[in-house]
This record gives structure tokens, sequence and C-alpha cells, in this order.
């Protein structure tokens, strides 16, 4: 009786899965103008409102009834489309949409499309705006990807213009970027203040801060998907800009017009030349002569070439590098102290960057399996290099002392996905991929040579290079159970061979959405995560220093579990609303030893670091309004973070150094006409938590150290005990276009921290001199010193400007 | 004019953000109050003392902390009231820049503390939160011998190897403190002459600066440690969790002068082995922590252990074992000897 039970039930569920008299309907999605493939246009049959969304590459597929139906394409920023069809067999309808003339304020609302995020089943997942980048101020006039992300609920920045991020109650070490698939490790420029992706380049970004698909791993708080744009394949165009610290341009167009495009965009920096002038000027003593400086620069290329509507393949490539430099040399015009007069030469180098390749095919195997093959190339070096070169001119001698130090990791990957729409409204995604990681975790230089020292020394040291294998496989499925309810349940499975270490993880995700009402959803998610490397950094900047090393057997994989829920309605005036709860706990987490110092190094690191576990909590508000001439969003997140570690503070929990309980953002833009808008960002963070002790007290005498008899003790309540002063700013834009003959040119002012906030970057202890009576003689002062808490703020009011030209 | 404003425009932004802006801050936390600092250590055959003091904010008073005289500082044993210890006036200060901090209050009964129980130290101050903190005897383990090898440093100096050898007692968690003192004599004539009984053999006794760098226990990881990041280990301290209810030899070095016997030079250093209480282990740990790291920007701030509830500072306990090793005979009947510097 149990049997035949079982068997109707598996023949109903099935009977549910099999569409009845359906046909395919699968295509592209692209842009009319350029022919770049469009992610996430919302594709949907008018009455049944059956529909889904272009996937990463543009590419849909429907399951609809037989007959006539009337297919709707929409997508923000652009023009509807619809199509009526009568369809008798499998169809394949590509679109391609016009940009909107009438500006955003007019473009039609469709069912699906504004309600696409309502009854999607992911949770915990923003689509970045692209489109309202370049109206939102920045700073230096460097639009960021990151500093967007920031503006976000759940997503932290860690001090002052980083561009470093923390979501919900994450390290900066569980972020995964993504460069049209690839990770890239190192994702800053300018020590932290800049991220690597160039906007002009991008196409699309995706965060996902909790409810992960399983086709996404390997860090366990967030994921950033950025796709790069494809290029025009239709005709040549570009564009030029010139700001306060960078200069960039674009370019792209087709090599052979419809079938092979390509676009490539790249920036640098040049602080250093416009510093050159101030160098020369204090050059005057002809015996010493000083240079230094600091620059990036990145490039960004893609090539695609279209062999059918079937098969596509893209070469995306990209490169990019700082390099800060010191040099002097000093040739005093005086004698030293043994009556030998030398010249001193000095060289201190610094240099790192990523660079990151991919070769991908799309393959549509048919119109319900759309395959794509990646291979994968990621490289980040590290590399400082101290010089210092005496020469005797008396004696004729020579002494050269040289110290290098680099670090690095490379990854080769190969990877395949799998997209199977099987019916309406069901997506099953599948796909398996392997890299192999090459970690350089710090090799040290040493020479010393001298012209009468024969030999010399030269050695080097740390040079320990270590392999590792990982193989990951993924499935998830995306269905309706029923009308109202939807579900994305997957698995990922990950293993990672390292030395002579195995781990296997296996990470189930499921997302859950309740549709109460066309406008109300509901959801719920729990996901587990893991990874298979550790950040070592003791700074809250994202420094080139920060080393990346594999799990092992004493530090095994982090990894988290975190449930997330949710509410998705609409307000009246086109506001979408988002509440999210979220619970993440996280274990295996590593954190520095109390006292151990950041040398750089990786030699050892195991013993300078300590295991613990981690939690956070916390609700997100997000109102946003996507359409009109005023647009933008309200975020506001109210979480806690903590973390336990029995190696320190005495075992008991602290908050984690980005406990933030409060964190608001404002990002708001309007358009008044064509050719102005306007754009302004304040955000507010209270205070970050820092370790600081304000009482002191003697050292047991029996027990000082003979060298620490004036010493005391800070008393250090616990660690992360002190609030930072809050964090907030105003940063104000105003764009002007004007049409020219050949192309639109805009004019950037931005005024980054409008009313000048000095907002904390570091906090530190002082002495503040002053006079007070002698009390071992009458009317006279003696000078005291009196510790004060001072904090350091980087950045004033900044105004800037900035010319762009789009040809 | 207009490169010298495009020249402006340009490079004031630049300008300003390359100077980072300092300003003086209120501190609004909440730890401003002031503790009881108390600090007392048992040791077998001395009398039972506490020394007393309190923590000031880093804003206050600069100058020195007065003495304490109206404490009440009361001396349990097992739970049973003992006595009230007695406050003792500072003697003549001796190296401190200034006066003691520390106000001494000693058991006036001269109660000494006996193995097996547990003492507590509850110290009353007007203006404060009663602190307490309580120990006991670790047991002593003795120092089973010591085997020496000399290296020869240069012409004048040497390093003595100190193989010292103990058994960790089995059954519970033990901690450990190495430290030593030695005691030397140098002839003060002319080495390169005949030796004059005229001239006498000064006699220096002083602490020994022992070396354990070589030793995995006291440093776990000096084998990776190029460039010497890890915290320096100042009181010797280490526990047994590598050689639970084991023997074992630890690995020491000294340096000294060499010693000329047939000059009746000798050199004397003797090796103490302090079993200490599993608080001071901590204390001591973590203070070494603190003086390697509290003046480098970049390492995370050393919280220092205390077991003094509402207060600071630590009850502990030592019970020592000594030996000696004698590298020549001190004192010889009918050789003159100077003492000091």
């Amino acid at each position: 009786m149990r049997l035949r039970m079982f068997a109707f039930l598996i023949l109903q569920i099935i009977a549910l899965q099999v569409p009845a008299q359906k046909v395919t309907v699968s295509g592209y999605i692209s842009d009319a103008g350029s022919g770049e493939r469009m992610i996430g246009a919302a594709v949907y049959e008018k009455t049944s409102l059956t529909g889904s969304t272009s996937n990463n590459y543009g590419f849909y597929s429907l399951q609809l009834p037989r007959g006539d139906q009337e297919i709707i394409v929409s997508y923000l920023g652009y023009e509807q489309e619809s199509v009526l069809v009568n369809l008798t067999s499998d169809t394949i309808i590509n679109f391609n949409l016009e940009q909107s003339v009438r500006e955003l304020e007019t473009v039609t609302i469709t069912a699906y499309g504004s309600q696409n995020k309502i009854k999607s089943s992911v949770v915990s997942m923003i689509d970045i705006p692209i489109e309202k980048f370049r109206m939102m101020p920045v700073l230096l006039g460097e639009a960021d990807v990151l500093k967007i992300i920031q503006l976000l609920p759940g997503v932290q920045s860690g001090t002052e213009g980083s561009a470093g991020i923390y979501v919900r109650g994450g390290g900066p070490d569980q972020n995964l970027f993504l460069l049209d698939g690839v990770p890239v490790y190192n994702a800053s420029h300018l020590f932290g203040f800049m991220s690597v992706f160039n906007p002009d380049a991008v196409k699309s970004v995706q965060l996902y801060k909790g409810g992960f698909p399983a086709r996404y791993g390997e860090r366990l708080s967030s994921v950033v998907d950025i796709r790069t744009r494809e290029g025009n394949e239709k005709e040549f165009h570009g564009s030029l800009s010139v700001g306060l610290i960078a200069s960039k341009f674009t370019a792209e167009g087709p090599i052979v017009k419809d079938k092979t495009s390509f676009i490539i965009s790249g920036r640098r920096t040049y602080a250093d030349i416009l510093a050159q002038p101030f160098i020369a000027m204090g050059n005057k003593d002809p015996n010493y002569k000083s240079n230094g400086g600091y620059f990036f620069y990145d490039l960004n290329a893609k090539i695609n070439h279209k062999f059918s509507e079937k098969s596509r393949l893209y070469l995306s490539s990209y490169l990019g590098k700082d390099k800060a430099y010191l040099r002097y040399k000093d040739t005093p015009d005086y004698y030293e102290d043994d009556g030998h007069k030398y010249e001193y030469t000095d060289r201190i180098g610094m240099g790192w960057g990523n660079i990151i390749t991919s070769l991908r095919w799309n393959l549509l195997i048919s119109n319900k399996i759309f395959s794509n093959s990646t291979l994968t190339y990621s490289n980040y070096k590290f590399d400082v290099t101290t010089e210092y070169l005496t020469r005797d001119i008396t004696a004729k001698m020579k002494y050269h002392d040289y110290f290098r130090y680099f670090s690095g990791i490379e990854d080769i990957g190969v990877k395949t996905d799998f997209d199977y729409y099987p019916g309406a409204n069901h997506t099953v995604r599948f796909g398996a991929g392997y890299t192999y990681h090459h970690f350089k975790p710090g090799v040290t230089r040493i020479s010393f040579s001298a012209s009468d020292l024969a030999g010399g020394i030269d050695t080097t040291f740390g040079d320990q290079k270590i392999y590792a294998g990982e193989l990951i496989a993924y499935a998830e499925d995306d269905f309706d159970i029923t009308a109202r309810i939807k579900i994305n349940a997957g698995l990922r499975l990950s293993l990672l061979n390292v030395q002579d270490a195995g781990y296997l993880s296996l990470q189930p995700r499921v997302s859950l959405r309740f549709l109460a009402t066309d406008d109300l959803s509901f959801k719920a998610s729990y996901s587990r995560m893991t990874q298979f490397v550790h950040l070592l950094t003791t700074s809250s900047v994202s420094l080139p220093t920060d080393l990346w090393l594999p799990v092992t057997r004493k530090f095994r994989p982090p990894l988290s579990d975190q449930i997330a829920v949710g509410s998705y309605f609409r307000l009246p005036w086109q506001l979408d609303m988002t509440i999210e709860g979220f619970y993440k706990s996280m274990d295996y987490l590593i954190e520095y030893r109390e006292g151990a110092s950041f040398t750089g190094s990786a030699t050892g690191w195991e013993s300078k670091v300590v295991n613990g576990k981690g939690w956070a909590y916390g609700v997100e508000f997000l109102i946003e309004k996507s359409l009109g001439k005023t647009s933008g969003w309200i975020g506001y997140t109210l979480s806690k973070t903590l973390r336990k570690f029995d190696e320190l503070n005495f075992g008991r929990t602290f908050p984690a150094k980005y406990d933030r309980r409060h964190d608001v953002s404002i990002a708001l833009t309007h358009k008044f006409n064509e050719r102005i808008d306007i754009g302004s960002v304040w955000i507010y963070g209270s205070g970050n938590a820092v370790t600081l002790g304000i009482m002191e007290y003697s050292p047991m005498d029996y027990f000082i150290p003979r060298y620490f008899r004036d010493e005391k003790i800070t008393e250090f309540p616990y660690r992360n005990n002190y609030r930072a002063p809050a964090y907030h700013r105003l940063d104000l834009s105003l764009n002007l276009h004007k049409k020219k003959n050949k192309g639109i040119r805009t004019w950037n002012f931005a005024i980054y921290n409008v009313y000048n906030r000095r907002n904390p970057f570091f906090i530190f202890w002082d002495d503040e001199y002053f006079e007070e009576a002698d009390p071992f003689n009458p009317g006279m002062t003696v000078t005291t010193a009196r510790p004060v808490l001072k904090k350091a703020s980087l950045f004033p009011i900044i105004p800037s400007v900035t010319y762009s030209f789009i040809f | 004019m207009k490169r010298i404003l495009i020249f402006l425009i340009v490079s004031v932004p630049i300008l300003l953000t390359s100077r980072s802006c300092i300003d003086t801050i209120d501190f609004r936390g909440k730890e401003m109050e002031s503790k009881i600092v108390m600090y007392s250590l048992l040791q077998p055959d001395s009398t039972i003392k506490a020394f007393l003091s309190f923590s000031r904010t880093l804003f206050g008073n600069t100058s020195p902390q007065q003495q304490i005289t109206n404490a009440v500082v009361k001396l349990y044993r097992d739970g049973e009231f003992i006595e009230t210890l007695t406050y003792v006036p500072p003697s003549v200060q001796t190296w401190y820049p200034e006066p003691t901090p520390f106000s001494e209050y000693v058991s006036a009964g001269e109660t000494k503390p006996l193995p097996g129980s547990v003492y507590r130290i509850v110290a009353e101050i007007p203006g404060f939160k009663t602190a307490a903190g309580s120990a006991s005897l670790p047991g002593i383990v003795p120092i089973e011998g010591i085997d020496t090898v000399s290296y020869t440093r240069d012409e004048f100096y040497m390093y003595l190897g100190i193989k010292t050898r103990f058994t960790d007692p089995a059954g519970k968690d033990n901690f450990y403190m190495i430290s030593g003192y030695q005691k030397t004599g140098y002839y003060s004539g002319n080495p390169y002459q005949p030796w004059n009984p005229e001239i006498p053999v000064r006699v220096f006794e002083y602490e020994m600066d022992i070396n354990a760098d070589d030793e995995p226990l006291i440093y776990p990881f000096m084998n990776d440690d190029i460039f010497n990041i890890y915290p320096y280990n100042y009181f010797n301290v280490f526990s047994d969790e590598m050689i639970p209810g084991k023997g074992y030899e630890l690995n020491l070095k000294t340096d000294y002068r060499k010693v000329d016997t047939t000059y009746y030079e000798f050199f004397h250093p003797t090796v103490i082995l302090q079993s200490i209480s599993e608080d001071l282990y901590l204390y001591l740990l973590s203070f070494s922590k603190y003086l390697d790291s509290y003046d480098d920007f970049f390492s995370e701030p050393v919280l220092v252990y205390t077991n003094v509830e509402n207060g600071l500072g630590v009850v502990g306990a030592i019970n020592s074992s000594k030996m000696t090793v004698e590298i020549g005979k001190y004192p010889v009947d009918g050789i003159l000897y100077s003492y000091g510097d």
C-alpha cells in the first residue's frame, strides 16, 4: 500500500513537470544599437505571465502552449518589444531592444519586468544599476563599481575611501569577485582606494549576499559577478575621459559586422607625472636628487566571434598593475668621519597587479539546453624591492645591498555550465569545473656585495610553492511548485587537494518564494558556503602585501551557514521595498594572535594566527525607485557581528572589527533633461570597533624586566571595546551633457564630502603638552604631557572635474 | 592664465588629499572607572603579602600614586577568614624612578601558604569596588639533573649549554617558569702574571640571562621565525601541554666570561625551575606579549590577563626547585675574596 502511494506521488510530481502540448520559444535578447547581449531582460507571455529572464549570455527559453501567444520583452531603459506569434512547434525568436528615446520616466513598466524581483526565487541578490553609475558623485571623479556596492544594505566599506567591502559580518577575504567568471584575488588599485573594475568596460554587476544559488561558491559571504561588455558589433564607437587623477579610453566596434566584435578599455593615473614639477622644485641642491611617484594602469580587452546563432566564442582579458617607487641619490660635498667622500643611491620600488584571461564558448545544444565552457587564467603578483648602493669615491669602492620580496597566486581553470529549460518557469543549471592553484606565499632574496669582499652574500629563502587542485560540481533546480510557491534548490560539491590533505565539502542551498499577491512576496533561504583560501592581513586597508594562502591541515576550510528571510513588495509612487533579515554563523575563521605583528611574510604564518568562529545577524531595508526622473535608493542595515576565538580575548566573545550597528545610505539621481542631471549620496555608519585602552596601571615589580621598569600596562577591557566616531558624508555631482557633431561630451563636476566631515581613518593616542604650576617652585610653571585621543582623517572636502566624450 | 588655472584645478585636490588631517576627539568610552590593582605571590616559607595600587586614566593625574593606607585586606584560607593584613610603609627606594606605586600589606601573623590550600585575598578601598583574587601553591617539581657543555665564543667569553631535566607531574595541567642566578668570581690581578695571593678574587652575584631560543617549549615557533616576529618570552614561561606527565630535558644556554680555576676563579650558575599557578602563567604570558608589542603600530593590542575580580593584577603562586652547577670551587680557604662592583 505504501509503495503504491509513493509511486502515485512520484507520478504526480512528474506530471507537474511534464509540459502538456507545449512548445519551446528560445533565443537571444540584444541591444539593437550595439548587438550587445542583455543580461536579466524579462521575457514573458502576456496573458499567463509565464516568463523568464535572459541568462548571463542573453539567452532565454520559454515553454508556452501552442497557438497564438503574445511574447513581451522588457528591460530598464529600453523600449518594450512584443511579438504576436502562432506557436505550432519549437521556435527561435531573437529580440533586439531599442534604447528608450523617451527616457526613464515614460518607459512602460510591465507586470513581469517590474516584479521580477518579487517573483524571483533569488534571495539577497541585488542587480547594480550600471546605468546610474555615471550620475553618482564619486571620489576624485573616478566612478567605482565597488563604491556603489558599498552603498547597498548589508555591505560596508572598511575605512575612509577604501574600495573593500564587508558583507553581512564577513571579512574582506570572504568576497568572491568574478570578472567574466574568473576570480580576481586583489580587486584594489591605489592601496585599496579604487577597485580594478573599470566601469567603462562593465556591462552588469550582480551582488549576492545570501541565498546563494549552487552555481556560486568558494567564498563565505558574497559573490560579486561582474560581466564586461562585448563590444559593438554594428559600428565603431568610443569614449575618452580626462579626470583629475586618471584618464581613460574605450574603443569598440565590429571586426566583421554582426559576427566579430571587440572592445578595449584602458586607464592610467598620472599623479606621478603631475608631481614632477614639485619634485623638480625640491631638487635644487645639486648634490641631492630625488624622484618618486605612484601610478596604476589597467586594460580590459574582449573579442567575440559568432560562428552561428548557436555558437559563439569570447576571449577576454584584464591586465592591471600598480607601481610605487622612490629613488634618491645623495653626494654630500663633505667628507665623512673616516675622511672618505661617498655617494649614496637608494631605490625602493613596489609593484602589484593581476592578469586575468578567459576563453569562453557558448553553445546552444538545443533550444532547451545552453552550455558555456570556459578556460580561465588568473595571476596576482606582488613585488617589493629595496636597493642601497654606496660608492666610496675616495677609495673607489662599492657596496651594494639588495632586498626583494615577492609573492603571488596563480590559477588555471576549466569549467562547463549548462542551463536546461525543461518546462515553463523551470530552469535546471548544472556544471563542473577544476582549478589548479599555485600559491607563492612569499619569497625573500637578500644580497650584499662589496668590491673589497670576495663572493658576498646572495641568499633566497621562504621559496615554498604550494600547489592545490580544486574540483567543483553543482546542480540547481529552479521551478514553480505551485503558482505561488517557487523553489530554487541545489547542491554544490567542492573538493580540494592541497599538499597531502584533502577536503570535501557538500553545500546544500535552498531558496523558497511565496507569492502572496502580484505585488508582495515572502522569501526564505538557507545556504552553506565554504572557501579554501585564507587572506592573511592585519590591516583595515587593503594592502598589496595581503597574502592569499591555502587551507592546511591545521587550518581547515572556513564555512558559513546563512539563513535569510525577506519580504519584497511594491509601494505607491513606483517604489519597491525589500526587507530582509539574516543570521549567519561562520566557523574556522582565522585571525592574528594578539601581539603578532604584520610583516608581510608568509613564513610560519600558521603560528601567527588562531582559529575561531563568528556570527552575524541583522535586518536590512531597501527602498528603491528605478523609474522616473528621480531615481535611487535608501538603504538601512541594523546588524551585529561577533567573533569568538579560544586564544583571543581570553576566549570571550567580542565584536568584530567591522561590527556596525547602523548603516544608512541614500543615493539619489535626478535627470532634469537631456543636458543636465545631478546625483547625491549621503551615508552614515556607526563607528568601527577598535581596541583602545583608557586606563593604565603598574605591572608587578617582581616581574618587570629591567629595561621596562618605567612602563605601565594599558588596560584593554576587551578586544574591539571602543567605537570610533560615526562615519558620515555627503557627496554631490552635476553632469552637463552636450550633443556635438561626432558624439556627446560630458562635464562632470563633483564634490566629495561636501560638509568637510573629518571621518576617522584611524585612531591613536598622542601627547599634548601644556603648562601647569610647578608644585615645588611657587610662581614657576612646568611643561607636562597629557595623552589625548586623536583621529586621522584622510579626505576633506574634495572638488573634482572630469571631462568625457563619447562618440 | 588658462594654463595656470588648469594647473590649479588639477593640483589643489591632489595636494588636499595628499595630507591627512589630525583632530583631537573626546573619549566617549565606558571604561573610565578606576580599579584596584592587586599583586600577590604565594611562596612556601614566605609570609603572605599583597601589593595594592589602582589604575588611572591616561588623561588624569600623572603625579606619583600616593600610598593607600586605608585599605582593608582580608586573607582567607579554604574559605575561612584568617586575618586582616597590615599596612607596611615603603622602605627606601632603590631603582624606581619615582616612589613605588604599590602599598604593601603583610600578614602580621606571618602566615605562610600551605600546599593544598586555596588562599583568597580580598581588598577593600573606599571609593573602589572590592577586589579579590585566589591562588594555591603548586607542587614543587624537582630538577632531576643538569648537564652542561661549554662552547668558546671568543677569547674571553663562552656559551654554556645547560640541559635541565625534570619530570612533569601526571594527572593535571602544570605551568612553569625558568630563571636563574649566577655567582662568579674573577681574579682582580693580571691574568698574564703569576697568581698573587694578595690580590683578591672579586665575587659577583646576579640574575642569570637564560637564553631559551633553542627550547621549543619556551619558543614553540622558533623554527620558522626568520624575521624574529614572534613575541619574545621575557619570563621563560611554558606549560606542559607538549609533555604531559613526561620526563623532559630543557635546552637552555647562558653566556659567561671564561674562568681560570688556577687563579681560583669560579662560575656557579643556579637554575630555578618554578612551578607556577595557571593564573600567574597566563598573566606572565600575556604581559610578555604586551611588552613585545605595545609600541608596534601594526600589531593587535594584547590584553593582559588578570584573575582579580573587579580589579587588575594577579594573585599567583610559585614553588621553586633549584640546582647549581659549580665550575671552580668557592669559597676556598685562605683565598682573599672581595664582593660587589
